[in-house]
């Protein structure tokens, strides 16, 4: 149960510290926006409220600190400065590290706490706080007891209190002023209220004025309760235990409720009365006098009615002459002048509970969550093994699957049971469809938008610039853009490095973009948008773009290009050198990027989840980067091929064509061979060669040659023959078998049987 | 859930404390009534912005206990008098 409530804590926290930490980076760009800073507010208080729950003080102490200081910003003007923001990241920063700490080590690290005091002392320096006193005045300034008789007037219609006051037992009077933000920490005050045991009267009205509907904010709860009930008092404390500074528990003596009854009238029948009684007693025609009487008579009672009195409404029937009648209506009057003045006051009940600052600590227990969040956000947080498991068990579901047409040939030809081979292939063709349909719905969870990569990025983005002295700002756009979990968090290290690149290589300091007549913030965009069966990643920045020419001589330098192909390359070529390893143009080293890895890495890390990078520049006006990834990486297609007795698979996409090569059409030069296609010469390797296998025993009259693209060059690959393509569930070699290069993993056949899907980059080059 | 009919805002179902806002913006973009008939859970946030409003509210509330407890006092002219007057 703890695990559970400590897991979902986790979680939440987690999420809502990323979402906290993206307001407040909107936030340094658009001070003005109170959506975010109150969703920022909300965000930390909901995470401090509910660390209370867990025996983590430095978590709630810092975010105590955080909350309060934007509480400052948001209600008392405070200006954010970039070295707040700093504060409140690092701030952040350690709740989420602590949080990490919480799910790893079950504790926090012993220096949490001193760590935890120092943070908040920071961040309570940029604002006269009322430190963390604060939370204990709540229990000081808790609702002085309202003398409870005038309060009772109030609120209750009259057939309310004509009924409360024919009650027997002893009746409580709760008032409960809910704190201004009581629904950041999920409270529902009214359905505290509706559950409330025993209730037998329930009624509210606002806290202080209500601001015009313009200023009005729904959020910010202004409401005071009046509760009555029949329930003895250690039930409602019980039932009242979390909001107890907010409310007051009182006795009403019995008998509380007959006075009350008499004197109360609300204001307009109270005006609608006077009205009548004045217009019954002016002189009128004689002819004039019944109808008169008459419509007097039923407005007053009308009146009476609505506001519970029906007894006053039957004794006015009563009342024959015009005179008679006005009598009776000054004797309510009378009878209810007090209440009606009365009314007025109570009606707005001072602002006698705690003020805002003074809030209670606000350790929200799970009770006291609105029970309707259930049913509301139809999201369910499953944890991402048993995801996997589900994943793998379908990937075993399609090989169980794929095993049915062998059973179905065996039947044929072992058993000769043609029919009933025939019958297990077209139970197979069912099986099949559905299990493809399965396979499609597990694939369709697995995607997620691009946007969870992209927003660690605004963090980084402005840690660096701030770093490295220069103005950038980030867009970024298509974050909904989905792509599968694995192919999502492949993405995350080349974008890394790639946007770390633009930041420190691309982007100029704003001096020099003024001087080269741009704005001084540069301009970096992340793009994301799907083409077809890829998701494509751009990184755009409007910096000096690269020099083709610098390019060309610092390879050269470094010896990744030789002379001829120096003479020969294109500037586009070039460009795409910043790929190759050893290669930094970085005129010194900083701790942000160029110490020579990273972009070949990045190509590196791109190619192993089967993407592709490219790039475009022009010199000053910037440089584009596009990555391009596929959209699922969980089913990959591969060629089966035979080299002997042994079966290996080869990825489909590199795979162009196959040909049947006559041996007389080989051409040897020096140790290597070759053929001619369609006039351009290919070279040939031979599988077993390259495998290290022993070569077939007999050489046949012709070659099964697989053409495939190895790193952009075209490659004839000599095998025994040719099989099947089919869809595999890959699994990476991993364990003891991951240094084993050649290989990009393994998949189950049908019959059983392992195939080893080769690496052809891994094998070729 | 909050639903738009023509000038009647509907509440239906639960109305919880994310709706609040959008009630708010239907009200402040201007309606002639409320209609509460199928809500079925108000959350302390839409029941304010329902006295703030100060539309004709219509219909009796669907749940049991709102329509005991909270419909009289929405629907009360007198009451919502006592709330109008303090603006």
């Amino acid at each position: 149960m703890i695990d559970d409530l400590l897991a979902q804590f986790i979680a939440e926290s987690r999420e809502l510290l990323v979402e906290a930490q993206a307001d407040l980076l909107a936030l340094e760009r658009a001070p003005d926006d109170t959506a975010r800073i109150h969703r920022l507010f909300r965000s930390i208080h909901t995470v401090k409220g509910s660390s209370c729950l867990f025996d983590i003080p430095p978590v709630t102490r810092v975010l105590h600190a955080g909350e309060d200081l934007f509480q400052a910003v948001r209600e008392r003007g405070l200006a954010l400065t970039p070295e707040m923001v700093d504060a409140a990241l690092s701030a952040l920063d350690l709740a989420a590290r602590w949080i990490d700490a919480l799910e790893r080590n079950g504790a926090l690290p012993a220096a949490a706490a001193g760590l935890a005091a120092d943070a908040a002392t920071r961040l309570r320096g940029y604002f006269d706080a009322p430190a963390e006193t604060a939370a204990k005045a709540g229990a000081v300034a808790a609702p002085a007891a309202a003398s409870a008789p005038a309060a009772l007037a109030d609120g209750f219609d009259a057939a309310t209190l004509t009924r409360l006051s024919q009650h027997a037992g002893a009746l409580h009077l709760i008032i409960y002023r809910p704190a201004e933000s009581c629904f950041f920490r999920g409270e529902d005050p009214l359905y505290l209220a509706l559950q409330t045991p025993g209730l037998a009267a329930l009624s509210c009205a606002w806290a202080s004025a209500c601001a015009p509907l313009q200023a009005f904010d729904p959020y910010h709860c202004n409401l005071v309760f009046h509760l009555v009930s029949e329930a003895p008092l250690p039930e409602l404390q019980a039932h009242l235990r979390y909001v107890a500074q907010d409310s007051i528990v009182s006795l009403l003596p019995p008998g509380s409720f007959s006075a009350a009854t008499a004197r109360h009238l609300p204001e307009p029948v109270h005006d609608l009365l006077r009205f009548s009684a004045d217009m019954l007693r002016q002189p009128a025609p004689a002819a004039e006098q019944p109808g008169r009487l008459a419509s007097a008579r039923q407005v007053s009672a009308n009146a009476l009615r609505s506001a519970g009195l029906g007894d006053a409404a039957s004794a006015l029937a009563e009342a024959a002459a015009a005179e008679a009648l006005a009598d009776a209506i000054d004797a309510v009057l009378t009878a209810a002048a007090p209440a009606a003045l009365a009314g007025r006051d109570c009606a707005a009940p001072q602002p006698e509970a705690a003020p805002a600052e003074a809030a209670p600590p606000e350790a929200a227990p799970p009770e006291a969550a609105p029970p309707e969040a259930i049913g509301v956000r139809k999201i369910l947080r499953v944890d991402q093994e048993k995801f996997d498991l589900l994943m793998n068990l379908v990937g075993e579901l399609i090989v169980a699957k794929n095993s049915l047409p062998y059973l179905a040939r065996r039947a044929d030809e072992h058993y000769g049971a043609r029919a009933l081979g025939r019958e297990i292939n077209d139970q197979y063709g069912v099986i099949d469809r559905i299990v493809q349909e399965l396979q499609g719905a597990v694939m369709a969870v697995r995607m997620m938008p691009v946007g969870q990569v992209f927003q660690r990025f605004p963090r980084l983005v402005r840690d660096l610039a701030r770093k490295l002295g220069k103005q950038v700002d980030l867009v970024i756009t298509g974050e909904a853009t989905e792509a599968d979990k694995n192919v999502i968090e492949s993405l995350f290290d080349p974008l890394l490095h790639m946007v770390r690149n633009s930041l420190d290589h691309g982007i100029e300091p704003p001096a020099e973009r003024e001087a080269g007549g741009k704005p001084r913030t540069a301009t970096l965009t992340l793009a994301a948008r799907q083409d077809g069966d890829q998701a494509v990643v751009e990184i755009i920045d409007d910096g000096r773009g690269i020099d083709p020419e610098v390019i060309k001589r610092k390879a050269y330098e470094r010896g990744l290009i030789d002379e001829a192909r120096l003479n020969s390359i294109t500037d586009q070529e070039a460009a795409m050198l910043i790929f190759a390893a050893g290669f930094s143009t970085a005129e010194r080293v900083s701790d942000v990027s160029g110490r020579g890895v990273g972009m070949d890495v990045v190509r590196a890390a791109v190619e192993k989840a089967g993407g592709a990078i490219s790039l475009s520049s022009a010199v000053h006006l910037g440089t584009t980067l596009r990555l391009s990834l596929p959209l699922s990486m969980a089913v990959t297609r591969v060629m089966t091929v035979r080299l002997g007795e042994r079966l290996f698979g080869i990825p489909m996409d590199a795979v162009l064509e196959t040909v049947k090569l006559p041996r007389d059409k080989i051409t040897r030069i020096k140790s290597a061979e070759a053929f001619v296609l369609r006039e351009a010469i290919v070279p040939l390797c031979h599988l077993s060669s390259l495998l290290a296998l022993p070569e077939d025993d007999a050489p046949a009259d012709e070659v099964a040659v697989l053409v495939v693209r190895v790193a952009g060059q075209l490659v004839g690959l000599g095998i025994s023959a040719f099989g099947e393509v089919m869809e595999v569930i890959l699994k990476p070699l991993d364990g003891a078998l991951s240094r084993i290069t050649g290989y990009c993993g393994t998949c189950l056949l049908g019959d059983g049987r392992v195939l080893l899907v080769l690496d052809l980059k891994g094998l070729i080059t | 859930m909050i639903e738009r009919a023509g000038g009647t805002i509907r509440l239906t179902g639960s109305c919880t404390v994310e709706d609040a806002e959008t009630l708010f913006n239907q009200v402040l973009e201007g309606a002639e009534a409320i209609d509460v008939s199928g809500c079925s859970f108000l959350h302390t946030a839409c029941l304010q912005v329902l006295l703030a409003a100060r539309l004709r509210l219509t219909g009796t509330p669907a749940d049991p206990a709102l329509a005991r407890w909270v419909a009289p006092f929405l629907q009360a002219p007198i009451l919502h008098a006592r709330f109008q007057t303090e603006n």
